[in-house]
């Protein structure tokens, strides 16, 4: 019954949703993890990165509103903060995490601890 | 017991939520089957980006999200009563030697927009900043010029 009511209801489209995910993209080296995030309209201001019981999160307010006197004509953005959560596991150095931020693009260098990184091991 | 059937009919009748309770047990796998078909029947050609249009009392202000561009390859065109917004290949350092295959002068764009802008754009008035990776164009609109009355002379 509450599958044939779904059906028959039209959803309610929201009109702003109340976060959005970034694209993102994750490689990997020997040494580190590399986690781009792309945040347009981002500023340093409006951006939290946190690591919370091995979750790296990723929080982006836009920085910008439009001035007093501006309408929108058409939008395909949203004012909706940016957000992303990523297991980080026990691979991450969390204490070593680096970030810069520049035109809105994060980029997160994740070291890898040095128990997952490849060791070569000399034959004597 | 019925199984309750999802008919393929309704779906684009009644668009699944992207959140909320109502989602559709198949939605995982409907949003794969249209990001294939989108895939497939994708035009061949250069990447578009999101655009936001405002306007104020003097100009039309175009916002495109271009993320990590570098200003010298983002194309600004005014054309035919066309906005055109291209972000380019990075083109080789000066001081690096030549690629084996040579870049030709008028290489794709990566990525490209166009709009119709106002026909009341004052074209040589056309201004654009980058900010925070938001390429915001500024249209302004010219002052209407009022109607010239043209005498009639006595033959």
């Amino acid at each position: 019954m509450t599958l044939l009511h779904s059906l028959l209801t039209p959803p309610v489209r929201p009109s702003a949703p109340a976060a959005v995910r970034p694209v993102h993209e994750l490689n990997e080296t020997a040494d580190a993890f590399g986690l781009t995030v792309q945040l347009p309209c981002v500023a340093r201001d409006g951006l939290d990165v946190t690591v919370e019981e091995d979750v790296l999160r990723v929080v982006g307010r836009r920085a910008w509103t439009p001035p007093a006197g501006w309408s929108p004509l058409h939008r395909e953005t949203t004012d909706a903060p940016f957000t992303l959560a990523v297991a980080l596991g026990q691979a991450v150095a969390a204490d070593r995490i680096a970030a810069e931020l520049r035109d809105g693009v994060l980029r997160l260098s994740l070291p890898k601890v040095e128990a997952v990184r490849p060791r070569r091991i000399t034959v004597a | 017991m019925h199984q309750l059937r999802y008919p393929t009919s309704l779906r684009s009748v009644f668009p699944v939520a992207r959140s909320g309770a109502r989602l559709s047990p198949w939605s995982g796998l409907e949003a794969e089957m249209d990001r294939l078909f989108a895939a497939a029947l994708a035009a061949e050609g250069p990447a578009t980006f999101p655009v936001d249009v405002y306007a104020d009392a003097s100009a039309t202000h175009v916002r495109a999200a271009l993320p990590g561009c570098r200003r010298e390859d983002l194309r600004i065109e005014l054309a035919d009563g066309q906005l055109t917004l291209s972000v380019m290949p990075p083109a080789p350092a000066a001081g690096d030697p030549a690629p084996a295959t040579a870049t030709p002068a008028h290489s794709e764009p990566i990525a490209r927009r166009s709009l119709a802008v106002p026909e009341d754009t004052a074209e040589d008035q056309v201004a654009a900043t980058y900010v925070d990776g938001v390429l915001t164009v500024t249209l302004p609109r010219r002052p209407a010029t009022p109607p010239r009355r043209i005498e009639i002379r006595a033959a």
